[in-house]
């Protein structure tokens, strides 16, 4: 079962979190003509809401910033999320692209309702830095980030 | 309009009946024949992507053909532009039939990419098929794909344009 979300969408962070939440209960997602779709291998009513949510909620969360530039070297690029939606949560899962490969993933602490974390080091390239809720609704949302070099 | 053995005249007359069946008849039904194909060219602002690991649609709309056939064989064809976003990865396609997969385990063929500059570069899949003795009716041929885990397969639709077409022969 195709569970479709309209919207763009970005292939591999899509991946990424549909795995994450659904695991082995989908075979991967589809992405074009201005649809994306979760492959549900196993489209109990539970997979079905979870596929739905993560594609309705898909980079709603609001972000500080839509894009960031740095430079080698200098300050490192601070990620920040400020929304109701991660209000009671207490860690919120990331994912780090460069270049539309997967650099980095984990966890990090919401305080207070807001997230705040760094990249660290990053060398020059095009970032894009997606933060996902793993409970509740499964938003995410994305921010840019442009390193130059030194 | 069905096909109908033609006859063999001897020294009976010609009657608007037999002309009729034999004649015009059989001609409808070889220019009927002829006139069946279809053909959807693709383009978008994005290409299409996925990362599916079991056979999925390609795109449920744009390559997906309905075709009324006569009974008989039918040609597809697709051609197209594929990169994946990993390296030493393959992706496979296939061709569902009235959604049911028409070839078995990894399907009709496979896209392999080995250097790793080539997840930057589209390179040109041409896919041809016969799919024979089908029964006379409307057919849904749709073009599928799946890849590797951990890969993204990607097609253009952006830069160049696929072409999925299906004709009965």
């Amino acid at each position: 079962m195709d569970i479709i979300g309209v919207g763009t969408f970005e292939t591999v962070a899509l991946d990424h979190i549909a795995r994450q939440i659904i695991g082995r209960g989908t075979s991967g997602i589809s992405v074009g003509a201005g649809l994306a779709r979760i492959h549900l291998i196993n489209d109990s009513a539970s997979n079905q809401r979870r596929a739905s949510d993560i594609l309705n909620h898909f980079e709603r969360l609001r972000m500080l910033d839509d894009v960031i530039s740095a430079r080698e070297g200098q300050a490192a690029p601070v990620i920040r999320c400020r929304d109701l939606a991660i209000a009671k949560d207490t860690e919120i899962a990331y994912l780090v692209l460069l270049a539309g490969q997967v650099q980095a993933q984990g966890l990090q602490s919401v305080v207070s309702g807001e997230l705040s974390f760094t990249i660290e080091r990053p060398t020059a390239g095009s970032y894009r830095v997606f933060v996902y809720r793993t409970r509740g609704n499964y938003a995410s949302g994305s921010v840019q980030i442009v390193v130059q070099a030194a | 309009m069905a096909w109908t053995s033609p006859k063999t005249w001897t020294s009976e007359p010609l009657t608007s009946i037999d002309l009729n069946t034999y004649v015009r008849d059989n001609q409808n039904h070889l220019k009927d024949r002829i006139d069946s194909s279809v053909s959807r060219v693709v383009s978008g602002a994005a290409n299409y992507s996925t990362t599916a690991t079991e056979w999925v649609d390609v795109d449920p709309r744009e390559l997906s053909l309905t075709l009324q056939t006569h009974g008989g064989d039918v040609l597809l064809g697709f051609t197209g532009a594929i990169r994946h976003h990993a390296n030493n990865k393959a992706s496979y396609f296939n061709i569902a039939v009235d959604d049911k997969d028409y070839f078995s385990d990894d399907g009709v063929t496979q896209f392999h990419n080995a250097a790793r500059e080539d997840v930057f570069r589209f390179k040109p899949l041409s896919i041809v098929v016969m799919i024979p003795a089908l029964a006379p009716g409307s057919h849904v041929f749709k073009l599928r794909w799946k890849t590797g885990s951990g890969n993204t397969a990607l097609m253009d639709v952006v830069e160049t344009h696929p072409q999925f077409w299906a004709k009965e022969i």
